[in-house]
């Protein structure tokens, strides 16, 4: 039985670095979510094996990029925790490839799960006694207050006001878009919003709600280490690099083989922060596999990464690699300069690259600077020592909220959409707001425009 | 049945019920009274015209009696997008009165009793029984159905500076039995206050010094069984209140009942009195007043704005502060009445009320104001009366398809403590509950109800598939662009056309195959009647608008779908929520007193947060199933 309309998704695996991470999508669509992941072959349509486990190439959506090899176990309703149709990729361990396995997910059609929900379902679903019925309802109390208290602690400091900064003025706006619709004439004329000042208010929403994402960020990198992905032609000299920014912090140096078959992954602390490097020098070339297969799975990897160390030979013929992430930084790094002359060197200096040298650890104390200026610097330690932490769910809403916003402001500055418009796409952001903060206004938007405005007869 | 009192509900209540066939009284002090308008005389405005477009489609009387006394009518908020535009009239407040106390006279199977209801007769079942109503003079009606629509009567107490008079309105005596009888009955009752203006005599205002507000040139009616609209208009003037009105009343706020703690009840914000107005928002220079005459002949003008309850001789005087009003003498002075109501989470959806079965409440005494809001519950309640009578289930009315849904959703989700009004903002799927499209909305809900007639039934659905017939032609239609060459959409050539969604009116130029394919489809299919000019433009808009919309309203429903995925899980009626402990304490008394049919209601009620949902959620099936708790 299934007890909901929509489909949702978690990695159930905890927070951290492990073996093996299992991301766990649950309801009505999740057999068509998986099967935007892996592809029909693994799933086929009308005849999915419950509790037979595959293996499968993991990509984010058909023909899209492969996030993974791992494996995929359909659970069939009523066969399963939450007795809807679950689906359960086991992937590699490492926050990045978990996190990127969910965000595909999304990207086909689910939402991030809400605290206690693969719970609430499994008892909807008539997979718990009713004698557990109790403890279920305790459970899911006491996830929401955790939730609740974790995201007060968010909202403590700095965040707080971010968020405030961010509603209150469109409260403001909507309860004056709303005065200037329940009332007419020199009423609705006193609540009036220029095009121009609503513009300004939208513009500066936007602003704060990118600051905020970036924190999000900021927060996540916190949390999970800066992922970053070395990336460059075959002999540019990854392998070397990635030794030797590790070497001299041998002991800090956690090598951890086996996280992943084709990318090698290790740590590195500096600055107080937690860098997680991922080296695709680790690609495979035997068995048959083809150079352009390796690349093209290191591609993958850096659209999903924080930073991506873009690396060319000082002294290689070939031109300059490119590479363009939403999102991600780029650092440029030139290597192999004990085999470059002066001129070559301050040549790329000039052109923005770190210029370093494996044999000789030049330039490595300047790159490691890079990198933390390129995670965030001072306002990652910032944000560390606040020590908020968004959740995916909060991102993805604070996300969405920011889409809405841009589109909205696109309308308005078109002239596209009508007061009655604007009003029901702001009430709507408030509403993705309210879901990362957990405050509703509907009920007190009305209060609001009579506490503050002299209407009605 | 039985109908206590003869206002905008009473009326709605009693009409539906005999027209639906219960044998019905409608009990009143005074029949002459029956329609009356004690306080500004005008139907419709913001979500009011929308109410008064949806009560007309479902076979309510309010808007073809508006449409038949209305003396100016005017659509406000017309560049403000559609969906926020809404028909308003002055009444000829005498003739609207007599209108509807004529129709409810010849309205066979209706019997009015002039009487004061002073108490019920209940059968000792569990829950209690209605069995009929007792009068003053002591007759008993006997019937196993009673709407109670006593307005401001219950225990109503009229305050102007310090002189306290019991009576409903001015003239007329207040009902002060029922209160007492419900209060026995165990229902909670609580102060509310409403506040109304003097009355000025025409002839004593000087018209030269005021601002003309007219009418519109072409009449929209708000009865889609009215052809046109062709009468000699009426207008209405503005002036405005300025600081020596501001001094005088603060000077004498001491003489206030409102502001010296005699008036205990809670008033409406938005409705506020001048007093309120000039302390609340002191920095305000002036504050606007509307003269709208009370009828076509009528002597007494109403004066919109300065609702008050100040002593009689600073009425008299802050009055004549205000330009034009120099040498102004007062008909009838300002008065704020309080009464008694029934907080409305006593009643379900049906407006049957807990406490006693069979017993329906509808109006003010449920909390809300406004004529409009009355009649709309008047008639949910007639007609839910009767089904229930016929072992038939009550109306579905939604408040994702009707502003009537929203109205009686909020009474029974809403903890309402001030008179509640219907606002747009209310709806979240506004966008889609418009004037223009309450038949496509309502037709179902009108045919399922029965209340209009054959011919009356056939014309409203001519109206609705002449608009569906329109959105075809719009929705596959292209044609070359006039302007700019090219081809490009039917829909938005004619919203271009149109002056756009801030302006809609109809196109006035648009290529010829596309103004013939319009025509065509907008012609009566075989069998339908043909349709006023009107009502054909209206059904052009409403398609036109509808696709402008339809993006707009997916993303929205998309997000309330969210929200409320679980909303249809029902909640059984007699869940325990006291003893389930780990619901918050506000959530659970909340919950304990509303009782939500379903896990949607429960969530609209303020104060009960996400975990108290997946708690009911998880608790209410093992209830439903076992009548046991964990």
């Amino acid at each position: 039985m299934s007890t909901s309309n929509d489909t949702i998704v978690a990695i159930a695996t905890a927070a951290g670095e492990a073996g093996l991470a299992v991301v766990r999508l649950s309801g009505p669509g999740a057999l068509d979510v998986a099967r935007r992941l892996v592809g029909p072959r693994a799933l086929p349509a009308g005849d999915v094996r419950s509790h037979l486990a595959r293996a499968a190439t993991l990509r984010d959506g058909p023909g899209g990029e492969v996030l993974d090899h791992g494996l995929v176990l359909p659970m069939l309703a009523p066969r399963s925790y939450t007795g809807e149709d679950v689906v359960e990729f086991h992937c590699h361990g490492g926050a990045l490839c978990a996190r990127r396995v969910a965000r595909a997910c999304c990207n086909a059609g689910a939402r991030p799960a809400g605290p206690g929900e693969f719970t609430r379902r499994a008892f909807l679903g008539g997979r718990l006694s009713l004698d557990q019925a109790e403890a279920v309802a305790d459970l899911i109390h006491a996830e929401d207050e955790l939730a609740g208290r974790a995201a007060l602690r968010q909202l403590r400091g700095g965040l707080r006001r971010d968020v405030e900064a961010i509603e209150r003025p469109l409260l403001d706006l909507l309860a004056r878009l709303e005065g200037g619709l329940e009332f007419e004439g020199e009423d609705a004329a006193a609540v009036a919003v220029p095009r121009e000042a609503l513009l300004a208010v939208l513009d500066a929403a936007l602003a704060a709600l990118a600051a905020l994402l970036a924190d999000a960020g900021a927060a996540r990198r916190v949390r999970e280490g800066v992922q970053v992905v070395l990336l460059g032609a075959p002999n540019a000299g990854k392998s070397s690099l990635f030794n030797a920014l590790l070497a001299r912090e041998r002991a800090l140096v956690d090598a951890e083989p086996g996280t992943t078959r084709d990318v090698v992954s290790a740590r590195l602390r500096h600055g107080g922060v937690v860098f997680v490097l991922h080296d695709t020098a680790g690609l495979r070339t035997d068995g048959g596999r083809v150079e352009a297969l390796g690349m093209a799975r290191a591609r993958a990897a850096a659209t999903t990464a924080d930073i991506v160390l873009l690396l060319r030979d000082l002294v290689a013929s070939e031109g300059e690699a490119d590479f363009d992430g939403d999102g991600v930084t780029v650092v440029k790094v030139a290597t192999k300069a004990d085999l470059a002359d002066a001129a070559q060197c301050s040549a790329a200096r000039a052109a923005g690259y770190v210029v370093t040298s494996a044999r000789d650890d030049a330039g490595l104390d300047e790159l490691r600077e890079a990198l933390l200026a390129a995670a965030g610097g001072e306002r990652l330690r910032e944000v560390a020592e606040i020590g908020h932490a968004f959740n995916e769910r909060q991102r993805h809403r604070l996300a969405a909220a920011r889409d809405e916003l841009a589109s909205l402001r696109g309308e308005v500055a078109l002239r596209a959409a009508p007061d009655e418009v604007a009003a029901g796409l702001l009430a709507g952001i408030l509403a993705e707001l309210g879901e990362v903060t957990g405050r509703v206004f509907s009920e007190h938007l009305l209060g609001e425009v009579f506490a503050r405005f002299c209407v009605g007869k | 049945m039985i109908v206590i009192g003869g206002g905008h509900a009473g009326i709605e209540a009693a009409l539906a019920a005999a027209r639906l066939g219960a044998r019905t009284a409608l009990v009143t002090h005074d029949r002459r009274e029956i329609g009356r308008m004690p306080c500004n005389p005008a139907v419709g405005g913001l979500g009011k015209g929308h109410l008064v477009r949806e009560i007309d489609a479902l076979g309510g009387e309010m808007g073809r009696a508006i449409d038949a006394t209305g003396i100016q009518f005017r659509v406000l908020n017309r560049s403000k997008g559609p969906a926020v535009r809404a028909p308003r009239a002055q009444a000829d407040k005498h003739a609207y009165q007599a209108r509807m106390s004529a129709v409810v006279g010849a309205q066979p199977g209706l019997t009015v009793v002039e009487g004061d209801a002073v108490d019920l007769l209940i059968a000792d079942t569990a829950p209690p029984t209605l069995r009929g109503v007792v009068l003053a003079d002591g007759r008993e009606l006997l019937g196993p159905r009673a709407v109670l629509a006593t307005g401001t009567f219950l225990g109503g107490l009229m305050h102007v500076g310090d002189e306290r008079t019991a009576g409903g309105r001015e003239g007329a005596a207040a009902s002060l039995g029922l209160s007492g009888a419900l209060a026995r009955l165990g229902f909670e009752l609580r102060r509310l206050k409403t506040g109304t203006p003097p009355r000025l005599w025409r002839d004593s205002l000087d018209f030269a010094r005021l601002e003309v507000q007219p009418g519109d040139e072409q009449i929209e009616p708000f009865s889609f069984i009215t052809n046109e609209l062709h009468i000699e208009q009426v207008p209405c003037h503005l002036t405005w209140t300025g600081e020596r009105t501001h001094a005088l009343i603060r000077d004498n706020l001491h003489r206030s009942p409102l502001y010296g703690g005699i008036i205990e009840g809670t008033g409406p914000r938005y409705c506020p009195s001048i007093e309120d107005k000039v302390v609340r928002f002191a920095d305000k220079e002036r504050h606007l007043v509307f003269l709208e005459p009370e009828g076509r002949d009528s002597e007494e003008i109403y004066v919109n704005g300065l609702s008050t309850s100040l002593p009689r001789d600073v009425q008299d005087a802050f009055v004549r502060t205000l330009p034009g009003l120099e040498r102004a003498v007062l008909a009838r002075h300002g008065y704020a009445v309080e009464y008694d109501s029934a907080p409305s989470w006593q009643v379900r959806a049906t407006l049957e009320s807990r406490p006693v079965a069979g017993l329906y409440l509808a109006g003010q005494i449920l909390g809300t104001s406004g004529y409009e809001e009355a009649a709309a519950q008047g008639l949910a309640a007639g007609v839910n009366a009767v089904r229930s009578l016929g072992g038939r289930e009550a109306l579905d009315l939604p408040r994702e398809d009707s502003y009537l849904g929203v109205l009686l959703d909020d009474l029974t989700t809403k903890d309402i403590t001030e008179p509640y009004r219907m606002f747009t903002s209310r709806a979240e799927r506004r966008l889609a509950l418009r004037c223009d499209n309450a038949a496509s909305r309502l037709l179902p809900t009108a045919a399922a109800i029965g209340l209009l007639s054959d011919p009356d039934l056939r014309r409203l659905r001519a109206r609705v598939s002449a608009a569906e017939r329109a959105a075809v032609v719009l929705r596959t239609l292209r044609c070359r662009d006039p302007q700019h060459g090219g081809s490009v959409a039917a829909a938005d050539l004619v919203l271009q056309a149109s002056g756009g969604l801030d302006a809609p009116a109809l196109p006035a130029d648009i290529p010829v195959e596309l103004r013939q394919a319009i025509a065509a489809a907008l012609l009566p299919a075989p069998g339908e009647p043909e349709l006023p000019a009107r009502l054909v433009e209206e059904s052009l808009l409403q398609a036109a608008v509808d696709l402008r919309y339809e993006g707009y309203i997916a993303k929205q429903d998309k997000l309330l779908a969210r929200q409320n995925h679980l909303g249809n899980l029902e909640l059984p009626e007699d869940l325990p929520y006291q003893e389930i402990t780990t619901l918050s304490k506000e959530s659970r008394e909340k919950l304990a007193r509303l009782r939500p049919a379903n896990l949607g209601r429960a969530a609209r009620i303020d104060g009960v947060r996400a975990s108290d949902l997946a708690v009911l959620s998880v608790l209410a099936s093992k209830w439903r199933d076992s009548r046991e708790l964990p």
